[in-house]
């Protein structure tokens, strides 16, 4: 959704920047710089606030200096929704939305906001997605009414998917040669282990070729709602205007109860765990250094803020002071939190020739070891304040600015009195409370170190300091595999050795054991009562089960009985005849069921029937656990893929295709009943979203069960 | 009737019909209006009022910039930029930027081929300290041989950061070598790293000496302040600077290219296939820089743009493609390009670049496009002016690089006189054979084995003398 497809050139012309450098010039006397005037008064300035009856919240700014009004609309909708698999949905959905609606085309959209010199944009960080029209203020209609049509109606046609896909694949082909691109995605993975905030915002290649039209319709269905959203509107506007501009637009737009945010849990490490990306034509090399930061809710938010300024914010902060200008060694050198609605990450981001990597390294080690024993002088600190509050004018001099700090503070839970107080909440900060969140906040024992650059100039000089540091080529990188290692493919296509077939085939064994070896293989049948949740495909939320029922007799006959609030709906299958009821309505499901029964769990107890194969795959992760994964194919191919728990030997999911639709199960809490072990705890994803959740309370392994229960009823 | 042909029926008759006004932009953005004054030493001072918010942004415009450098110092003007972080009479190294931001003041500067500019925006407050601290490193500079060598190696990393490590750092340079035979433009500011690793010491003081006069200097001051009060401080503070000498103007002109050239470079950090392809142009200011600036609009500003529209969403070729104009106060450029989808070669982009610049000269461009293009200046001048120091940067060029301030309320006009013919005939005079140059930067793994030659490999046409190797 650019406007200007060429700037790339442009801005390639100027080069810009020249900051100041300690030195050792003798001072000689000066006059005093002149004293300042009184100072204006600042305010923040008026807004006014309004929420539909659907949720939306609307903030009005009015700002008549310039003929123009701004319209940004920010969704909860970020990509810490991604699937886990699919990394790069929630911005794919971000950036079609423009790209073909029920009644207008790509090119009607394009036409109707060029012709007018406006832009509309749209694009997702990880808490967020913004969807935004800048026009001349004669257009504000028809830039709602553009902004509306995109964000309600788009309908992700599958030629502008495949568009997209070959863009994103090209661009991410610039990407993974860009060494700032590798250093951030190795760091955020390496920090942020299995929760998305670890994934690139646009996928890696492997996750766009595997995102799919359903993918982007579920995430819009999902996460593109007006009560978790806020639209601004700002510029050369009367409030009543605009209000009744959101609410024609937007105001039949329908709520629908939020999902919840991931769990957030990343592991702990106990010493600093170093990467070096070898990039053996850099003649730089990036550098970061960090850990998990804070939540931009954390209650030591300002003292963050102070502790950032005075440590490595801006051309005024240590790091750059010392790295930069004492020693010049560097061009930037900056340190940041990411805050967001769980913890984002603290990192310190520089950059040097090849040689002096590891002095770099060593200067950043010194500052964080000062800043984490020496209290911060006051002059200092009352300097990095005056720094942080003066900017404040600044940052609301123009309408952009006023609706970023606006809708920054809404989206995170605060109200005008937070803007309002947000300079004397800085200045309260101690030189104390500094030295303290650098004691207990900071941990350059802890830290991830991710270095991208040529390798062998020198590796040798950092292993004297840290011993243990772990190398990858850059052509060998893949950011979603565990040990972000692309793994090689041989296994995944063409025949397979023998003895990878014998690898396979010694994992599986071990699971059968693990299972309970002759009591799991032998097993009969199985009763499992439960609780669980249910998320029908294009429902807005989970609708809870109090009581699930599933009746097994294996191999393949089976009952499942869901208790809904509004009837109970039950599932079987007798081995020829598959079928559905609800409220004495029965449907044929004979071909679905027959299909799916070939595939999932029970294909373990077969694998040494005639005609079954097994073969290893490549290595994956199963929310945050390491798995081995084997795939095991009957004599007609149904294949199902096992991840399995190589310390436990357990099952964690299985994976499969049953009519183009990919299902997992996954399983956790394994117990133990009568001698085998049966997961507590199994959720089945279809296509990456989550259908269906069983929570097991009672197990019975082997009873009599009585073969009516699957024939299908009259109807 | 299908959906698509109903839903573009029912946009335009909407656009036509339902919103009267709609064609011609109701909007005409807001006059900036600047007072002009010039003190006895030459100083230009350019006021802009704007009490909105209690912000002012002030900038010095230094007319110089790297087309000034002389041979064997490329970069300098750049290099010389950061020097003037490094201290003068009375502000020590490192003190320019804590007298800023010890206020919440931001700060930066930078080098174009054509001028260097330092800024500072802060509360309006304290305009007074903030002119103290320009001047004092007009009159004076006072530099260690130390600092000079941290900062020269600050500078380059700053040319590692910029050009030698990024994917397509080198392109800019390449395309430069290229069209650019004698004159300075050859090279972009930043310089090469041999030129950096001969300046020295005495460079500076030379070049302070020269070009950092206030006869060469512009003062801009936009924001919340009382114009008398303003003037008082800028004479107190600048008045005594005494004049320097008159500023050295003559640099080589660029001869008319007389046949096409094609450069061909392989580069291990071109991800994809690049296609540039260029054309000189006359100096910012002259009238044909609106109508090209018109085919650029056409050409490149949004999704329904031509070159968006053929190369990237029709053809699926390319991720990127587009036509600018680099407009300088020497004759600049107009460059095409196309970043290459993954297996799509540099030649289909050159043939699709080629079919719309043809295009462009086989017809006239429609009136819708036209309307389409001229609103878009209109908005662009009311988004681009929104803060003060956007509007700081308007005024400065116009005053510098167009040498006539009144132009920022003229330009409007002038695109609005544009036609349909204009932009015909520019194409047709500037976008020739003869005047082309044509860049391929390729991955490394693009080239052919046996072609083990240098990474340049040039080919000569059209009687074009080969060129010396640079490095």
């Amino acid at each position: 959704m650019k406007r200007r497809n060429g700037l790339l050139f442009l801005t390639l012309t100027a080069s810009i920047l020249g900051m100041p450098g300690r030195g050792s010039a003798q001072q000689s006397p000066r006059p005093v710089p002149p004293s300042p005037q009184p100072p204006a008064p600042i305010q923040f300035p008026a807004f006014e606030q309004k929420t539909l009856p659907n949720g939306l919240r609307v903030v009005v700014i009015e700002h008549h200096e310039q003929p123009a009004v701004s319209l940004r609309l920010l969704l909860r909708a970020g990509a810490i929704y991604d699937p886990p698999e699919k990394p790069g949905v929630a911005q794919a959905t971000a950036a079609l939305l423009d790209q073909g609606t029920q009644t207008r085309s790509a090119q009607d959209i394009a036409r109707a906001i060029d012709f007018i010199g406006g832009q509309l944009d749209a694009g997702a960080g990880w808490d967020s997605t913004f969807v935004s029209a800048a026009v001349t203020s004669d257009h504000l209609d028809l830039g709602m009414e553009l902004l509306a049509d995109v964000v309600l109606h788009p309908v992700f046609q599958d030629e502008e998917i495949e568009r997209w896909r070959k863009q994103a694949l090209s661009g991410l082909r610039i990407q993974m040669q860009d060494p700032k691109f590798l250093a951030a995605a190795a760091f955020h993975r390496l920090v942020f282990g299995q929760h998305p905030y670890a994934r690139p915002l646009g996928g890696t290649p492997t996750s766009v070729r595997a995102i799919q039209r359903q993918d982007l319709v579920q995430f819009h269905r999902t996460h593109y709602r007006p009560n978790t959203a806020i639209i601004a509107i700002v510029g050369d506007v009367r409030p009543t205007e605009a209000f009744a501009t959101v609410e024609k637009y937007l105001g039949g737009w329908e709520a629908s109860s939020p999902p919840p945010l991931p769990p957030f849990a990343t592991s702990d490490r106990r010493a600093p765990q170093i990467l070096i990306i070898d990039k053996p034509d850099a003649v730089q090399t990036e550098i970061r250094i960090g850990h998990v930061g804070i939540a931009r809710t954390d209650p030591e938010y300002f003292v963050a803020q102070v502790f950032n300024a005075v440590f490595g914010g801006g051309s005024g902060g240590r790091l750059f002071r010392e790295i930069r200008s004492r020693r010049g060694l560097t061009y930037g050198a900056y340190s940041q939190f990411a805050e967001r609605l769980q913890p984002g990450y603290f990192w310190i981001n520089t950059y040097t020739k090849t040689e002096s990597t590891v002095e770099a390294v060593d200067a950043i080690f010194q500052e964080l070891n000062r800043i984490r024993t020496e209290p911060v002088a006051a002059d200092e600190l009352r300097a990095r304040k005056a720094y942080l509050t003066g900017a404040f004018p600044l940052q609301i001099e123009t309408p952009g600015g006023i609706a970023t700090q606006v809708l920054d503070a809404l989206f995170y839970g605060y109200g005008k009195e937070y803007l309002e107080t947000y300079r004397d909440r800085l200045r309260a900060v101690t030189a104390e409370q500094v030295m303290t969140f650098a004691k207990t906040r900071i941990h350059p024992d802890r830290s991830v170190i991710v270095l991208v650059g040529n390798a062998k100039v020198f590796e040798a000089e950092l292993k004297q300091k840290f011993p243990t540091v772990h190398k990858i080529a850059y052509s060998d990188l893949d950011l979603l595999q565990p040990d972000l290692k692309r793994k090689k493919n041989e296994v995944l296509a063409g025949p397979v050795s023998k003895a990878a077939r014998a690898r396979a085939m010694t994992i599986l064994e071990a699971t059968i054991q693990a299972l309970g070896g002759d009591a799991f293989i032998h097993q009969k049948s199985q009763i499992t009562r439960g609780t669980g949740t249910i998320s029908p495909p294009g429902a807005s939320q989970e609708i809870p089960v109090p009581s699930i029922v599933n009746y097994t007799v294996l191999p393949e006959k089976m009952r499942l009985e869901f208790a809904l609030p509004f009837g109970t709906l039950v599932q079987g299958f007798n081995g020829q005849v598959g079928w559905m009821s609800m409220a004495g309505q029965v449907r044929d499901q004979t071909e679905q069921m027959k299909e799916s029964s070939k595939y999932g769990f029970q294909m373990l107890r077969q694998i040494h029937q005639p005609g079954y194969r097994v073969r290893p795959l490549a290595d994956a992760e199963v929310a945050g656990t390491p798995a081995r994964v084997v795939a095991v194919s009957d004599a007609e191919g149904h294949t199902t893929e096992f991840f399995i728990d190589p310390r436990t030997h357990l099952v964690l999911k299985t994976r499969y295709q049953v009519r183009g639709q990919q299902l997992e199960e996954t399983y956790a809490d394994y117990r133990a009943v009568e001698g085998i072990q049966v997961p507590h705890q199994v959720t089945i994803f279809q296509n990456g979203v989550k259908l269906f959740a069983f929570t097991v309370r009672e197990v019975e392994i082997n009873p009599e069960i009585d073969e009516s229960l699957f024939e299908k009823p009259e109807g | 009737m299908s959906k698509k042909v109903l839903s573009v029926f029912m946009l335009t008759v909407g656009l036509v019909f339902l919103r009267p006004g709609f064609i011609a932009a109701e909007i005409t953005p807001p006059v900036l209006q600047v007072t002009r004054h010039r003190l006895d030493n030459g100083l230009t001072v350019l006021l802009h009022e704007d009490h909105s918010a209690p912000v002012i942004n002030l900038q010095i415009w230094y007319h110089v910039g790297s087309k000034d450098e002389r041979p064997g110092r490329t970069g300098f003007a750049h290099l010389f930029e950061h020097m003037m972080f490094q201290g003068s009479e009375h502000v020590g190294p490192e003190e320019h930027g804590r007298y800023v931001q010890d206020i919440g003041g931001r700060y930066n500067a930078y080098t174009t081929f054509d001028a260097t500019v330092y800024w500072e925006t802060f509360p309006s407050n304290y305009l007074e300290r903030m002119l103290w601290l320009e001047a004092d490193r007009m009159r004076s500079l006072r530099i260690t041989e130390e600092n000079f060598r941290a900062e020269r190696d600050v500078v380059k990393e700053e040319r590692r950061l910029r050009v030698e490590n990024p994917p397509f750092g080198r392109l800019l340079e390449v395309i430069l070598a290229a069209t650019y035979k004698v004159h300075p433009y050859r090279r972009p500011p930043i310089g090469s790293m041999k030129d950096l690793n001969a300046a020295s010491l005495a460079d500076v003081r030379e070049f302070h000496q020269l070009y950092y006069v206030p006869n060469n200097a512009t003062l801009i001051i936009a924001g919340d302040f009382r114009p008398r009060q303003a003037m008082k401080w800028v004479k107190r503070y600048f008045g005594s600077i005494p004049r320097g000498k008159p500023i050295p103007r003559q640099r080589p002109s660029e001869p008319p290219q007389k046949g096409e050239r094609r450069v061909t470079e392989y580069d291990s950090k071109a991800p994809l296939p690049a296609v540039i392809i260029t054309y000189h142009v006359p100096q910012d200011g002259h009238p044909d820089i609106y109508a090209l600036n018109v085919a650029s609009n056409i050409l490149s500003a949004g999704q329904s743009s031509r070159l968006y529209r053929t190369l990237v969403y029709e053809k699926q070729l390319a991720i990127a493609a587009a036509g600018q104009t680099l407009a300088l106060e020497d004759p600049g450029v107009f460059a095409f390009f196309a970043i290459m989808n993954q297996g799509q070669s540099a030649e289909r982009g050159e043939r699709a670049l080629l079919q719309e610049i043809e295009r462009l000269k086989r017809e006239p461009v429609s009136q819708q496009e036209l309307e389409k293009a001229k609103n878009q200046f209109v908005a662009e001048l009311v988004f681009g002016r929104q803060s003060v120091q956007q509007k700081a940067s308007a005024i400065g060029q116009a005053a510098v690089i167009l040498g006539e301030v009144t132009l920022i309320n003229k330009q409007l006009a002038r695109y609005q006189k544009i036609t349909a013919a204009d932009v015909q005939r520019v194409a047709r005079t500037y976008f020739t054979e003869q005047n082309r140059t044509v860049v391929y930067m390729l991955p490394e793994a693009l080239r052919r084995k046996g072609d083990r030659t240098s990474e340049r490999r040039r080919t000569k046409r059209d009687g074009e003398k080969r060129e010396e190797q640079e490095r």
